[in-house]
């Protein structure tokens, strides 16, 4: 029996502290990939509390068939889509590409670079949940297409169909942007 | 160029652009992308969008925002009445922890434990029973982010 699984153990058996022992374990990586989801410290910061409640309601019929983390990261995901779907108007792709003039080739490097993430970041954030998960996870948090497939509860083979898709979308929008 | 072939070269296109792949998926690939422009194309263009979002940094944690998220929780908590009669004290409960992982680091290098006069209200036997990897957490916390490397 690992750790986690003492923790949850220790949980049902009324043991209050393992579940904080397990959001001080796991708050780091759930927060980081919201904070690359939604593209700000304040939704984040919204959507790591409504994990860890949410988590909190449920862990007592938590199954152990997956690891703790994939369970959370799980959670955070549909916690996305819920949140995604609560916004008015989600940004198509394409204004994307209307955002700013491709990145000046003045002498501020610096401020091209930056320029230029934010470029990303915002295409990044245009894509539908899914696809932006499924990035965000491989990407950002260095997953296995193995693990990404248990934390959005699908096929390996539609994870990658899904990045390809992804991929291929920001190449586009992106490619005149970043390339100039 | 047979399309079903490149069909089937499209997964392998995404995990060689996005990580390593064992070097036989690796010398596969190459074999068919040195005979196939098309493919060769779009393992171009996806390694290239990789390359792009790689390079956006990781946004800073903001500074006391752990310490926020436990007040948010306790609060969260409190006002959905989910912790009735068993009340985690989010605060406690990080004390115990980081307790926990002193008198385990402490153990480990084999220092007499600190002091532990106080200790026992908040890190109860059962805690400290739980935490076999505390001394890893130590030294992530002691080392800040760096502990976590690329890897969240
Ligand atoms: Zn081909």
């Amino acid at each position: 029996m690992d750790e986690d699984e003492r923790l949850v153990r220790a949980f049902r058996a009324g043991e209050a502290s393992a579940f904080a022992a397990l959001v001080i374990k796991y708050r780091e990586p759930v927060y980081r990939f919201l904070r690359r989801m939604t593209g700000n410290h304040e939704d984040a910061a919204d959507l790591t509390q409504e994990v860890f409640l949410r988590a909190y309601r449920s862990l007592g019929r938590f199954q152990g068939r997956c690891r703790v983390k994939t369970w959370l990261l799980r959670i955070a995901t549909n916690a996305c889509l819920d949140h995604r779907a609560r916004q008015r108007d989600p940004l198509p792709l394409e204004a994307v590409a209307g955002l700013a003039s491709p990145p000046e080739t003045g002498p501020d490097a610096r401020a091209e670079r930056r320029e230029r993430w934010r470029l990303v970041a915002e295409a990044v954030q245009a894509l539908p949940p899914r696809q932006r998960a499924a990035v965000v996870l491989r990407l950002y948090g260095g997953y296995t297409y193995a693990e990404i497939a248990e934390i959005m509860d699908c096929s390996e083979g539609t994870v990658k169909a899904t990045m390809f898709a992804a991929l291929r979308k920001l190449r586009v929008v992106l490619g005149p942007l970043v390339e100039g | 160029m047979d399309g079903a072939r490149c069909g089937l070269y499209r997964d392998r296109i995404v995990e060689a652009a996005t990580g390593p792949v064992p070097p036989e998926v690796w010398e596969d690939l190459r074999g068919h992308l040195s005979g196939c422009p098309r493919c060769r194309a779009e393992f171009d263009a996806v390694r290239d969008v990789v390359a792009w979002l790689r390079e956006v940094p990781e946004p800073p944690v903001p500074a006391g925002f752990w310490e926020e998220l436990d007040r948010r929780l306790q609060r969260g908590a409190a006002r959905r009445r989910l912790l009735a009669g068993a009340g985690v004290d989010w605060s406690k409960a990080g004390k115990a922890a980081a307790l926990a992982a002193l008198l385990a680091l402490a153990a480990l290098r084999g220092m007499p434990p600190p002091d532990e006069t106080g200790s026992r209200e908040v890190v109860s036997p059962a805690v400290q029973a739980l935490l076999p990897r505390v001394a890893e957490l130590a030294q992530a916390w002691g080392a800040g982010l760096e502990g976590e490397g690329d890897r969240w």
